[in-house]
């Protein structure tokens, strides 16, 4: 047994002490909110929408209106690509849980960020979390979207996902640890930006001066969404370096571009701008202004959107969960509290909560699991191809679950070729529709789906582990195992504990997989209590009964309430296994 | 450089701009129609091709969402992005009583030329009632389906001559009973191999229009949910005797091997694919399929469809509901926010209900409207052959109207707790539920809970209902019966 000495100096004196762990929390957070400023900036969305728009240019054939019709780039250019999309079902569920997972995550992180010490770090992170719930809006509200076809709503979360894709393998690539100045990574962002803003506005134009922009609310909610990033980003460029060669401040300047660009609701970008600290940079900027009264100021803009649009909706969502309320106007049936005794009662909402707690407590240890094996693997410095291997790894993740769940329910259904009688399994057995593997099918499913974001976030933890130690192990004489279990797994264990809160909470809010797949069934076999949830708030086909919002938020309220309740015992259990590392 | 260093400000804000310019006067007058008629389109693009060109200047932009009863839910809460017409027929009373109270739907009768529009319909003083197509004085849509029901079995024509199922003459024999379907089903499926039955089991919403197969067998299919019965007021599926044979049927075919061992596992879509592929011998679908499969298998034509078949019985116990006050397509107040405007939405709408239109419909497959002109059977077919026999089982106020009683009535807003008769169906047939008797006896109790407390609830809120407004203590089904008009509900009112 070698046994690791501390002695070689302060900062890389033990494995598993607190001011390592502290440190190594340091690194991981600069390295994800690094990452986030990058990507939110330049990289993946500027490269994603860049790709979209170009890849629906030049491409003629690819793109389907529906069985029969395929349009020209040109077309699309010209009449909109997105023409017929329309945000419609799931929105009053996701009102409903969005906030509260909002909430959860960013309090519980919040507070852990203030008892760290880190409270500097708390507007980017406010921030950034803000802004991802947004992009998650949109692009749930485009995966969601009804159309004449629905396939045209598929082909569109294929073509974002694919976008996603593709600007994630280019930003991998350019994300190497090679440092650029930030007037090249400047530079990148004009140009990506200045091209996808080209085309971009090239086709709304179009679309206005064809009296066509009114046709998607969807598309309007993209656009205002893309306008305000790409006006944004150029704005705080272009004024921050005006007001630079004029002499003034160039943060003022950066400010009042960002406000005109984004027409002000999207001002977090400039906490992010501001705060989040780089990774590529040398020497690093440090902000020598006061950062906590700047935060405050400049997060008001957040703030209050927050407040106004989750906030407001979800305690609307609870007042609603007092009436009787198909959707229509505003509720005038009240029952008080009867919803909620009702959702207690019935034996299907335990059913559905007792899937859910079987898929989170399935999916998150074998899900964590193999990102960490795969994790380590490819971490390893002579690893050949690692960069390709991270990518494919993480396509799923970034592949619409719609898209592929559609296409799993047709291979899994035996449409066409019968699985079983393939690899020889007699008698015959469906995954989907056999109420014994239903809702194993759907926890594989969301296994395979989403456990490439563990792995990035893993990949993440174990670089910052420093390599000294290593190195100190290997002079010692500890082999591969011995440096896993005393160095490796100890530096990475709070953000360990991070990633097993995170992916705890996702969890439980587990929709499309069971949505898709198998729509809940059999006779609820795999449903989940988002599925019971939205079942109520919309008509149920095959019934004469009118959908109840006020149900529906009934059961979503009862459902936070588990959830707060389940949050808080994580919290404790995982902040008492911070503390110990 | 110096000159350019504007250059992105400027284009900025000609993106900007762009963003907020508003139309010029030139711009053509356009009509948003939100629907939900995905293989009526053909119909829609060649009635806007013949109104935009009768029309300059006008443009109709339809948009098309098989979800479009819950888009309509938010539909309106943005002026600019608001149908002008809308599809309303998909729409619960209580929902469209929601809509007329939030002020979002433009009342027929407000058009200067409404009397002239109102005398095109067979039975004009009929064709406007309160409860069914007026809300609060509001008349919110007009009847447009002629009396053609919206489903019937499939019969697939080459499995039947595969199997032998044939008169002297070689053609298919056609059953008009379930037992000779349920019967055929089994020989199909011994001389071919085919499955007899294939029901989309993956959604289970579809997968619970298999009880209708009792549609003209039994009376449990009152206006309060699944098993009522009008004549008594109470829940009676689980003494529904042709529930009993159906299910019954249902999982002696699945032991058999008669259906798909993957039926729960497969979809609408797929559904119809088997059945034209030959995989299959009958499904239970609409006359949409028709369209479908011309566009997906154009080879298939081999097909015919019937309505329901009686089970069990020798005539129907119970006819399709007769209501010349139907609804279909609405104008919204969005439309009237320009005058211009809403005087092209009503040359549209007027448009829809035309023989024109009706001629149009028909002739792309969709069936009759009241307005198709000529002799209705020119436009039947081997393969819609079922959605026009379907006519003969309608009649003159074959049952009763509530509406017509009590407009009210379309105040309740029920909602079951736990599973529907669609889930049970489910549940039954995936072995979850042994006890099927008892399971349709616990969705009995379940369906009468739940519609107490929606009266109850509708009491509070201020509804004029009782218990007394949902049962029809005089009716009796095989007789048509014509519904008074309650004198307490309407002034005047004599009948």
């Amino acid at each position: 047994m070698v046994k690791l000495t501390t002695t070689r100096s302060p900062a890389t004196s033990l494995p598993a002490s607190r001011s390592l762990a502290r440190e190594t929390a340091n690194r991981f957070l600069e390295t994800l909110v690094g990452l986030a400023r990058q990507a939110i900036t330049a990289d993946t969305l500027t490269l994603g929408f860049a790709l979209l728009v170009l890849l629906k240019f030049v491409n003629g054939f690819w793109y389907r209106v529906d069985e029969r019709t395929a349009v020209t780039g040109w077309q699309l250019m010209t009449n909109g690509s997105l023409e017929g999309v329309t945000l419609t079902q799931g929105i009053g569920a996701f009102i409903a849980l969005v906030p509260l997972l909002s909430i959860v995550v960013i309090g519980a992180v919040l507070f852990s960020l203030m008892r760290s010490g880190q409270a500097a770090r708390v507007p980017a992170f406010i921030a950034w979390v803000g802004l991802a719930i947004m992009l998650i809006c949109g692009v749930y509200l485009l995966e969601i979207a009804g159309t004449p076809r629905q396939s045209r709503a598929l082909d569109l979360g294929f073509w974002l996902s694919l976008s996603g894709a593709m600007g994630l393998v280019i930003q991998l690539y350019f994300n190497r640890p090679v440092a650029i100045s930030q007037r090249t990574r400047f530079g990148i962002m004009a140009a990506l930006t200045f091209v996808n803003m080209l085309l971009y506005s090239l086709t709304l134009a179009m679309q206005i001066a064809r009296s066509r922009s009114g046709d998607s609310v969807a598309f309007e909610i993209t656009s205002l969404i893309g306008l305000a990033l790409y006006g944004a980003a150029i704005g705080t460029y272009i004024t921050g370096n005006i007001f630079r060669r004029k002499g003034h401040n160039p943060r003022l300047g950066r400010l009042i571009g960002a406000i005109v660009g984004a027409f002000g609701h999207l001002l977090l970008l400039i906490p992010l701008w501001i705060y989040t600290p780089t990774t590529a940079d040398a020497p690093r900027q440090r902000i020598k202004i006061d950062e906590i009264t700047w935060g405050m100021v400049l997060l008001f803009p957040w703030l209050a959107s927050f407040i106004l649009l989750t906030v407001y909706p979800m305690l609307d969502s609870y007042r609603v969960a007092l009436y009787n309320w198909q959707g229509f106007g505003e509720p005038s049936q009240f029952v008080g509290l009867r919803h909620v005794k009702n959702v207690i009662e019935d034996p299907i909402f335990w059913r559905s909560l007792r899937n859910t707690v079987t898929y989170t407590a399935v999916l998150v240890p074998i899900q964590l699991s193999l990102a960490l094996m795969l994790a380590l693997i490819l971490n390893r410095k002579r690893m050949q191809f690692a960069v390709l291997y991270r990518t494919i790894f993480f396509l799923p993740a970034v592949t619409s679950v719609a898209v592929v769940a559609v296409v799993m329910r047709l291979i899994l259904g035996n449409f066409g070729i019968n699985l079983s009688e393939l690899v020889g399994i007699n008698p015959p057995v469906n995954p989907i529709s056999d109420a014994r593997l239903a809702l194993v099918s759907v926890i594989g499913f969301g296994i395979w789906h989403s456990f490439g974001v563990n792995l990035i976030y893993f990949l993440a933890a174990l670089q910052t582990v420093p390599e000294e130690l290593y190195d100190a192990a290997q002079v010692d004489g500890a082999n591969w195992f011995q440096q896993l279990i005393h160095i490796t797994l100890p530096s990475i264990r709070p953000i360990s504990v991070i990633v097993i809160f995170m992916a705890f909470i996702g969890s439980m809010y587990v929709f499309e997989q069971s949505f898709v797949l198998t729509r809940g069934g059999p006779y609820f076999a795999s449903q989940v209590v988002t599925g019971y949830i939205y079942n109520y708030a919309f008509r149920q086909p095959g019934t004469q009964l009118t959908p109840n919002f006020g149900y529906a938020s009934a059961a979503a309220l009862f459902f936070a309430v588990i959830m707060l309740g389940l949050t808080v015992t994580n919290y404790v259990i995982t902040n008492r296994m911070r503390r110990n590392a | 450089m110096s000159k350019l260093r504007f250059a992105p400000l400027i284009l900025l804000l000609f993106v900007l701009a762009i963003n907020i310019v508003p139309l010029s006067a030139q711009d053509p007058i356009i009509i948003r129609q939100l629907d939900h008629l995905v293989v009526q389109t053909p119909a829609f693009d060649l009635a806007i091709e013949q109104f935009e060109a009768d029309h300059p200047g006008v443009q109709i932009e339809r948009e098309v969402l098989t979800n479009a009863a819950e888009v309509l839910q938010f539909a309106f809460t943005d002026p600019s992005t608001a149908p002008h017409v809308f599809i309303a027929n998909i729409l619960e009373p209580a929902q469209m009583r929601s809509l007329v109270d939030a002020g979002y739907v433009y009342s027929l009768d407000q058009f200067p030329d409404w009397e002239e529009f109102l005398s095109r319909f067979p039975a004009p003083d009929a064709a406007v009632a309160p409860g069914q197509n007026v809300y609060d004085d509001v008349v919110v849509s007009m009847k447009f389906d002629a009396d053609q029901w919206w489903h019937q079995y499939y019969i697939n024509l080459n499995l039947y001559e595969q199997a032998g199922i044939v008169d002297d003459n070689g053609d298919p024999i056609i059953p008009s009973t379930w037992e000779a379907m349920v019967e055929n089903a089994y020989t199909i499926h011994e001389a071919t191999g085919a499955y007899g039955f294939s029901y989309p089991g993956a959604n289970p919403g579809l997968f619970g229009f298999y009880w209708w197969t009792c549609y003209l067998s039994s009376i449990a299919y009152g206006p309060r949910g699944f098993g009522y019965d009008m004549r008594t007021g109470e829940f009676t599926a689980a003494e529904n005797p042709c529930f009993e044979t159906i299910i019954t049927d249902l999982l002696r075919m699945r032991d058999d091997g008669i259906l798909p061992p993957d039926m729960l596992a497969i979809d609408d879509e797929p559904n119809r694919a088997l059945f034209a592929e030959d995989q299959v011998a009958h499904i239970l679908t609409g006359v949409w399929a028709i369209t479908g499969w011309e566009q997906t298998h154009p080879e298939f034509t081999n097909y015919t469809s019937v309505p329901v078949p009686l089970v069990g019985v020798d005539a129907p116990t119970k006819l399709y509901p007769q209501n010349p006050a139907g609804v279909f397509l609405s104008i919204s107040t969005a439309a009237a926010e320009d005058p211009a405007l809403l005087e092209a939405t009503w040359e549209w709408y007027k448009f829809i209900y035309s023989e024109e239109f009706g001629r149009i419909w028909a002739e792309t497959g969709n069936g009759l409207s009241i307005f198709t002109p000529g002799d209705p059977q020119q436009y039947a077919t081997q393969q819609n052959a079922g959605a026009f026999a379907s006519a003969q089982f309608f009649a003159p106020d074959p049952e009763p109207q509530l509406a017509r009683r009590n407009p009210d009535v379309g105040r309740l807003e029920q909602t079951l707790i736990g599973p529907t008769e669609a889930d049970v169906l489910v549940g039954i047939f995936s072995g979850q539920i042994t006890d099927w008797r008892e399971a349709l006896a616990d969705l009995d109790a379940r369906y009468t809970e739940a519609f107490e407390i929606a009266l109850e609830d509708a009491q509070a809120a201020g509804a004029n209902l009782t218990i007394e407004d949902f049962i029809v203590r005089d009716w009796v089904p095989e007789e048509p019966y014509t519904t008074p008009l309650e004198p307490g509900h309407y002034p005047g009112a004599s009948q």
